[in-house]
């Protein structure tokens, strides 16, 4: 590492291009992001359809989609459906005495857990949660620009009045 | 869904959703490129009798907007059916009075025009207009069947957007982006038009087509078509005129001859008592429908009824 480097201590973006004032980014330095959210969606749909490919990793799939997703992209909504989107389970976890489950009285009286909540990813619900932001924000569907007139001059009611 | 809003452009009645993208763009964008002091040449395209030469003016009519008169309350709008022109002369007569920024219609170019002189017009038109972008801003709209019909150079970069209509109001607007290092045009999808009938609030009839009362109306659209009526019936006249002289001049030296014969006395030079050359371009001149005569042609005629009718100048 060169002194001048050394001297500088963190290596941050901002820094290096201190460093270097001659440098700029250009459209080719930009890591194409449409790009690279189509090459996950699509993995993610391959995946949907292969049944050697578990659950668990789909899941991580559309974790990993949801965590491309940079912070500016996203609204309040899209984080409220992400709420949504973990959910609740019970369990049960009574006991078994010749394959016929404990009674939950049973279970109170003696101290015994008889259901268990667990928290549960509804990973699916994550998904559609990143279809819905993408087309709020207007990069799902293309939406052709109308220009309307009616042919008449606006009134407004005290005009009409 | 998105929710639609009633909002007011200019004085005209227009919807609005950020959601379902629906806003006045091209009015907007028009607008802008005046304010910037940018040329602004519109093609609108169409098959005949789609309404192509309407949707330019209502697209007109709301650029230049509406206002209500303090005095009388009516509603007036800025557009004149005066800014609608037919010919290169009456464009440039425009020019002259017209304040700064307000829009053109160069009507119907080939209509009853040879296409090499309408060709010859617009051509000076987009010239004009083009050198007129330095002082006075003036958009223009030229309502021509197809875009092929504008000379190579005019269409590919003198033209900023085409408007191509495809229904009654209904209309797609393209920006034409030339290329700078080749010959390539651009053509970049814009926006939708959806302009209804204008003026539906003072006449709902759809056409002034045998409308009784077309010499008096004083919708907009009705002065548009006796304006156009009137430049018609001078074209066809214009047109009648052209005809009969190219009739006249494909007439056979027998067939002139047979048209001098009743009054060729009156023809006759009384000094020399032969017949007058002048006076038989003149009383061709004079005749209905006009004849012109060269005057190795005159002379080939005055030789012929001479040696035809030798008794007539032996008598005179």
């Amino acid at each position: 590492m060169s002194e001048d480097l050394k001297a500088l201590g963190d290596l941050s973006t901002e820094n290096l291009m201190a460093l270097f004032p001659e440098a700029k980014l250009t459209m080719r330095d930009r890591l194409p992001t449409p790009l690279l959210l189509l090459y996950t969606f699509l993995n993610i749909n391959k995946a949907l359809s292969n049944i050697k490919i578990s659950a668990e990793e789909i899941g991580e799939s559309i974790l990993g989609l949801v965590a491309m997703i940079p912070d500016e992209l996203r609204d309040d909504l899209f984080y409220e459906e992400l709420e949504n989107a973990k959910q609740e389970i019970l369990v049960d976890v009574r006991p078994e005495f010749g394959q016929v489950k404990a009674s939950e009285e049973y279970c109170e009286r003696k101290g015994i857990l008889a259901f268990q909540r667990l928290q549960h990813l509804n990973y699916f619900e994550m998904y559609h949660a990143v279809f819905n932001l993408l087309m709020r924000k207007h990069m799902l569907l293309k939406i052709q620009p109308k220009e309307i007139f009616t042919g008449v001059p606006f009134t407004t009611e005290e005009d009409e009045e | 869904m998105g929710k639609l809003q009633i909002i007011n452009y200019n004085g005209w009645e227009t919807v609005k959703s950020s959601e379902l993208a629906v806003s006045p763009i091209f009015q907007n964008t028009l607008r802008a490129r005046i304010t910037q002091k940018l040329a602004c040449n519109i093609c609108v395209t169409g098959e005949p009798g789609i309404g192509k030469s309407y949707q330019a003016i209502d697209i007109a009519r709301v650029y230049e907007g509406i206002y209500k008169s303090k005095a009388s309350g009516e509603i007036k709008g800025r557009f004149k059916e005066n800014q609608i022109v037919f010919t290169h002369s009456d464009y440039l007569s425009l020019l002259i009075w017209l304040k700064m920024g307000k829009g053109i219609i160069f009507d119907e170019p080939s209509y009853a025009m040879g296409k090499r002189d309408w060709y010859k017009d617009l051509q000076k038109v987009l010239v004009h207009t083009m050198e007129s972008q330095r002082f006075l801003v003036h958009p223009l709209w030229i309502p021509i069947i197809n875009m092929a019909l504008l000379d190579k150079t005019i269409r590919s970069y003198l033209v900023q957007f085409q408007i191509h209509v495809i229904g009654r109001g209904h209309a797609w607007v393209y920006r034409l982006k030339p290329s700078q290092s080749n010959e390539k045009i651009y053509r970049e999808f814009m926006c939708e038009l959806f302009y209804h009938q204008f003026d539906s609030h003072l006449c709902s009839k759809d056409s002034c087509l045998g409308c009784k009362t077309l010499n008096s109306c004083q919708v907009f659209r009705a002065q548009y078509e006796r304006k156009k009526r009137t430049t018609q019936f001078e074209r066809y006249e214009q047109a009648k005129d052209d005809a009969l002289k190219k009739e006249s001049s494909e007439l056979t030296e027998r067939q002139i001859e047979e048209i001098l014969m009743p009054d060729i006395l009156k023809l006759i030079n009384e000094k020399t008592g032969k017949i007058s050359v002048g006076r038989l371009r003149v009383y061709l001149r004079n005749h209905e429908p006009p004849i012109m005569l060269s005057t190795w042609k005159a002379y080939q005629i005055k030789g012929n009824l001479e040696h035809a009718h030798p008794e007539i100048f032996e008598e005179s």
